[in-house]
């Protein structure tokens, strides 16, 4: 009975799913453009930084609202968290990180402050590792970088340089702007408020396409509670 | 939804089998949608009891490395993550994963 009775529990609250998956849709806003990615905006494999202006790129590419508002990726956690999909890095190209979980190519120097539309330009103009796409992170993006075992700054030191403040994501609620400090603390702030940050930038370097659904039920729950359990298409049992 | 203390949190999530867990402060912000007010963070078709409340904060399983005796959380309003006294026998809300 008790078994039968922590079952029904199970699946009443078997409800977090490590990770939510973009289904490419028109999202809270934010029209996802599959074609958003990687079209037309790299300088060239193996090419210098940027198009040849000193680094600079067009900036005319990639905008940061056609990023998808969730994580299309598993969640890394910190490796020594002993939790599962532990944070990996490739820093074998210069000023660049690769997160080797998410797939995510990380500036990987920030070492100026702007305003959320200079942020935002500073990105799209960024020639990095010979790349053009740059854009500014989503929240979700900027979370995965911390490593909440650290005290401030919440980032990888081997993979990060030392650098305190907040930065900007591309993500909004009303009038606020989410940023994401050093401290590993997820703020929504307006400019008005706090007029300047940091910026990194980052580019899908592996794309991560993923099916919908964006969750995925796998049991039902009692009469009254409807089809609810759900797992998580990166738990720890159900990697890639 | 029920709150939970700390305790009572690992235990309710520990019951289930499976290896379900309390999330870490990372894997829990993966089900916030920014977008939404604090009352509809979280998918309601997908999680339908989610408290309408504009002060709701769910426990997780990570430790503040930077304020000890401090705990990450996860709650509406316009904070997503904070690192805040962890009275461990205070009641928050709790999701399990695995």
């Amino acid at each position: 009975m008790v078994t039968a009775a922590l079952q029904h529990e199970c699946f009443r609250y078997a409800l977090l799913s490590l990770l939510i998956v973009s289904c490419g849709e028109a999202n809270n806003g934010h029209p996802a453009s599959p074609s958003a990615a990687n079209t037309g905006t790299d300088a060239g494999a193996g090419g210098d930084a940027g198009a040849g202006h000193g680094g600079q790129c067009s900036g005319s590419q990639t905008d940061a609202a056609d990023a998808s508002p969730w994580a299309t990726w598993p969640m890394p956690n910190p490796s020594s968290s002993g939790l599962p999909n532990p944070a990996r890095y490739d820093t074998s190209q210069s000023g660049v990180v690769i997160d080797q979980v998410t797939g995510l190519m990380w500036q990987r120097e920030s070492p100026a402050e702007y305003g959320f539309a200079g942020a935002a330009t500073h990105c799209a103009e960024l020639g990095l590792a010979g790349h053009c796409d740059w854009r500014l992170p989503t929240r979700i993006e900027l979370v995965s970088l911390v490593d909440f075992t650290l005290s401030n700054p919440t980032l990888d030191s081997a993979a990060f340089p030392a650098a305190s403040g907040e930065y900007w994501s591309a993500s909004a609620l009303d009038k606020y702007r989410w940023r994401i400090g050093s401290d590993g603390a997820t703020r929504a702030l307006t400019e008005t408020m706090a007029p300047t940050a940091l910026a990194r930038c980052v580019r899908e370097h592996v794309s991560h396409s993923l099916p919908e659904p964006r969750y995925q039920f796998t049991g039902q729950a009692p009469d009254d509670w409807g089809p609810i359990a759900v797992r998580g298409w990166f738990g720890s049992d159900a990697r890639e | 939804m029920t709150s939970y203390s700390f305790a009572e949190a690992e235990t309710h999530c520990a019951v289930f089998g499976g290896g379900f867990r309390v999330p870490s402060m990372k894997e829990l912000q993966t089900v916030m949608d920014e977008t939404k007010s604090a009352s509809s963070l979280i998918d309601a078709e997908v999680f339908p009891d989610f408290p309408a409340s504009a002060n709701v904060t769910f426990w997780t399983s990570s430790p503040s490395a930077g304020a000890p005796g401090h705990a990450w959380f996860v709650r509406g309003a316009n904070t997503l993550a904070v690192a805040v006294d962890a009275d461990p026998s205070a009641k928050f809300y709790v999701r399990c994963v695995r």
